[in-house]
């Protein structure tokens, strides 16, 4: 209990220096902002468009397809923009550049510090629009909403969110063995653009196996708006977890490997 | 001009030393054009038809926007950003070449390095897809008007983009404004969906601005679709406009440099 608290204390601490520092630069939060939602006012309108011309996307109508947006939204902005990138990429140039010695001398988990150290609080306007997007989309479905739906679109998001960290976690931890390859860190931006619609366009047969168990693109988003609509065929929730803990295993096994080779390049 | 040639042929260099990293990023955005593979084919196979591309020419039109990725995206605000917010540019301010012709150099290599790589690196696919070279209009005119064309984009993404770095010399917090810009004009070049899919009046506003000839246009002349005449008229609105933004820039530069405070000398 002693331990949780103490590493509770250690992130709010950073939390509130990273409000600190974000507040000095008010303009760009606010720019930020504006650009985020420019961002996706053009992936809104492409859709719109799309669907306007086609009416159903494998059956799935404009606003369900709003949902899986929205639900987009708030991975990205409430989860990955908020921490998992600032704090990866964060670690990612302190290795590259030598710097991450001090890193792991600290009496802390070295894992749990690189992934939390750093935020970048103008991507909440991500989980907003988001928030937003939802709403907006079970009004117009007139879907009414029961509290185990909630739970279980909670509970799955949180699952996807955490498949996501370890996956970013285990391409991050590419820097140990190559240093210049800083593009790979940009593999979510492909996973986000798929995400966003439903997983019946990748047809029953192999690809969608590979695109749940191996690349796991298709069960982010599909899977919690699923579980909030009602619809969710219950496999899919087993897979998620499967998944989380496969990925898991596999990012604690990189990390280890990757600190073996770490070659500490200021000392 | 022989030290601006040695500019590009440096930066050119330069950039072709991280062509591991240029062919991580490709393949990265070579998965967003399956994702939209998958839309689009299921759109087709629900019955549906592609008005003016069929499946293959869409998913020629998506192949391209990766593969001419790099005449609508840009480093140089935020290098010229830095070059402000750090003093660098006072170096650049001395030396006996013209700065802007400098950063265009730079720009230029940058995408043309990325162009030839692309390039090469979409030809798998079109291995694999042969039939996808039937979009391409096999004619020296059209050739011709797509050299133009992306020559013409080249320009106006260096004038657009020193234009937004430019604001660093007033706000030190300008990647704000560079993100704004960048992901607002995404739907206007046409690399989201192609311009004619959009509704009719929705095309007409967006045809009246400069951005649709930064990708929509390459493209839609490269599949012979844009005639003659269209391209003499179209082009000359895009002459105007990249008139307007060297005016703008020029203007802009001149104002900044009073403003800049050359840190760290």
């Amino acid at each position: 209990m002693n331990r949780v608290k103490k590493y509770l204390k250690v992130w709010f601490r950073l939390v509130k220096l990273e409000i600190i520092t974000d507040m000095q630069y008010r303009l760009n939060l606010l720019f930020g902002f504006l650009g985020t939602s420019a961002w996706l006012a053009c992936e809104l309108l492409f859709i719109h468009f799309l669907l306007q011309r086609y009416d159903t996307i494998a059956g799935w109508n404009e606003y369900q397809i709003g949902l899986l947006v929205g639900t987009n939204q708030l991975w990205v902005g409430g989860a990955f923009y908020l921490i998992i990138w600032p704090s990866l990429v964060s670690f990612f140039e302190l290795v590259k550049y030598g710097d991450s010695d001090k890193l792991l001398t600290f009496p802390i988990k070295t894992r749990f510090y690189i992934s939390i150290h750093k935020m970048d609080f103008s991507s909440l306007s991500i989980l907003f629009n988001g928030l937003i997007i939802l709403i907006y989309c079970l009004l117009k479905l007139g879907i009414s909403l029961t509290l185990m739906n909630i739970i279980c679109y909670v509970f799955l998001l949180s699952i996807s969110i955490w498949i996501i960290y370890c996956i970013q976690f285990i391409v991050m931890c590419a820097v140990f063995w190559f240093t210049e390859v800083g593009s790979v860190l940009y593999i979510i931006n492909a996973f986000d653009r798929f995400s966003r619609f439903p997983y019946e366009i990748l047809g029953k047969g192999t690809l969608l196996i590979i695109f749940t168990f191996v690349i796991p693109i298709m069960i982010i988003s599909n899977v919690p708006v699923r579980a909030l609509v009602g619809i969710l065929d219950i496999k899919y929730a087993f897979y998620s977890v499967i998944v989380a803990v496969i990925f898991t295993i596999i990012s604690n096994v990189i990390w280890k490997m990757g600190l073996k080779r770490y070659e500490s390049a200021s000392s | 001009m022989k030290k601006y040639w040695q500019f590009f042929k440096t930066n050119f260099e330069v950039f072709f030393e991280h062509r591991e990293d240029l062919m991580i990023s490709f393949l990265i955005n070579l998965f967003v054009f399956v994702g939209f593979v998958f839309v689009w084919t299921h759109i087709e196979n629900e019955g549906n038809t592609i008005t003016g591309y069929g499946l293959s020419g869409i998913i020629f039109y998506y192949l391209c926007t990766q593969a001419f990725g790099s005449l609508f995206t840009s480093q140089t605000s935020r290098d010229l950003r830095n070059n402000i917010i750090k003093g660098y540019l006072s170096e650049k301010l001395i030396k006996p070449f013209n700065v802007r012709g400098y950063f265009f150099c730079k720009n230029l290599s940058k995408i043309l390095s990325e162009l030839m790589l692309y390039s090469v690196m979409t030809i798998p696919i079109f291995i694999v897809a042969p039939s996808l070279l039937n979009n391409i209009d096999f004619n020296i005119v059209t050739f011709i008007k797509f050299f133009i064309g992306c020559f013409l984009a080249v320009i106006f993404n260096f004038s657009l983009f020193f234009t937004v770095g430019i604001s660093s010399f007033w706000s030190k917090e300008s990647f704000g404004l560079q993100m704004v810009v960048k992901n607002a004009i995404r739907f206007f070049i046409g690399s989201i969906i192609p311009i004619d899919l959009l509704p009719i009046n929705f095309q007409r506003i967006i045809l009246l601005t400069p951005f649709p000839y930064m990708i929509y246009y390459p493209i839609k002349i490269l599949m012979g679709d844009i005639v003659l005449e269209e391209f003499i008229k179209s082009y000359g609105i895009f002459i105007f406009w990249i008139i307007i933004f060297l005016i703008l820039n020029k203007f802009l530069w001149k104002k900044g440099l009073k403003q800049y405070e050359a840190v760290g000398m």
